[in-house]
């Protein structure tokens, strides 16, 4: 058993090549060169509040067409957030 | 010093210096690339996977919790990319291996050539365990012996790592006499 201590103990140590530090320094930059993709929260807000205006609108409206383009704001709206959301996970993804 | 000088630098590159990760790596670029040399034994695998166990840290390094010490948090890292290394590599390695000690058992040799291949066949057979054996085996040894730094790496109470080094032993004993 000794030898097998003996033959870990004295493990011999390698030095690292002359730009191992300035290789991973490169990585390091070319991977924050682009900076992460901040998520929009405050459009994304700003959405929702729209949204929830246009579903009021739409609850208190007396005519039937009013009601029908206010069912259709909440539809583009709801479409705006998710490819907006969908988008920015996208790029993050690609980054 | 080396913890406060870590902190600090880890500080300045979470606030958005990336540039202060250089000294940490000039710091610590020896250790990590000795400590990939032990596992795979390949000078230059183990460079690529001392820059993978770096560039991993930098972008995990909000995750370091102050309780352990930066070194301990970065060893840790490095042994999970040697570990992924192997896994992917360890049936090629295994043929290999096979080949290299049957070599080992049937050359005739002197007495000094024979003790060298006796401490490569050693070598080989740490490098054959299970991970679970030749993990703390290769960071106990790599950290002199130091039996709390190593059960803080891997992460494991002093009574399982004592455990496992135990049957480490036992089992590279029993692999080295049946190649006697």
């Amino acid at each position: 058993m000794n030898e097998i201590e003996d033959v870990l103990r004295e493990e011999r140590e390698i030095e690292p090549s002359p730009f191992f530090a300035r290789r991973v320094m490169a990585m390091i930059r070319a991977e924050t060169q682009f900076a992460p993709l901040p998520f929009p929260w405050k459009r994304i807000a700003s959405a929702i509040v729209l949204l929830l205006v246009a579903i009021a609108a739409g609850l208190d409206a007396p005519e039937a067409t009013l009601r029908a383009e206010s069912a259709i704001a909440v539809v583009i709206v709801l479409v705006s957030i998710v490819t907006a959301a969908m988008t920015v996970s996208l790029l993050r993804r690609a980054r | 010093m080396e913890d406060e000088q870590d902190a600090a630098d880890v500080a300045r590159v979470l606030a958005g210096e990336a540039q202060r990760f250089e000294p940490i790596v000039a710091r610590w670029q020896k250790p990590v690339l000795n400590l990939c040399w032990r596992f795979v034994r390949d000078e230059g695998r183990a460079e690529e996977l001392a820059q993978e166990a770096f560039l991993k840290c930098f972008r995990s390094l909000g995750q370091w919790r102050r309780d352990a010490r930066f070194s301990t948090w970065l060893f840790s890292i490095a042994i999970s990319v040697c570990r992924s290394h192997l896994r992917r590599f360890e049936p090629l390695r295994d043929a290999l291996g096979a080949a290299m000690l049957e070599e080992l058992a049937t050359e005739p040799h002197d007495e000094r050539v024979a003790a060298g291949q006796r401490a490569e066949r050693i070598r080989k057979a740490v490098a054959d365990l299970p991970p679970l054996y030749r993990e703390p085996l290769v960071v106990y040894y790599f950290h002199d012996e130091d039996l709390a730094s190593t059960a803080r790496i891997l992460d494991v109470g002093e009574g399982t790592l004592k455990a496992r080094l135990h049957r480490a032993r036992e089992a590279l004993r029993k692999v080295l006499k049946d190649l006697q």
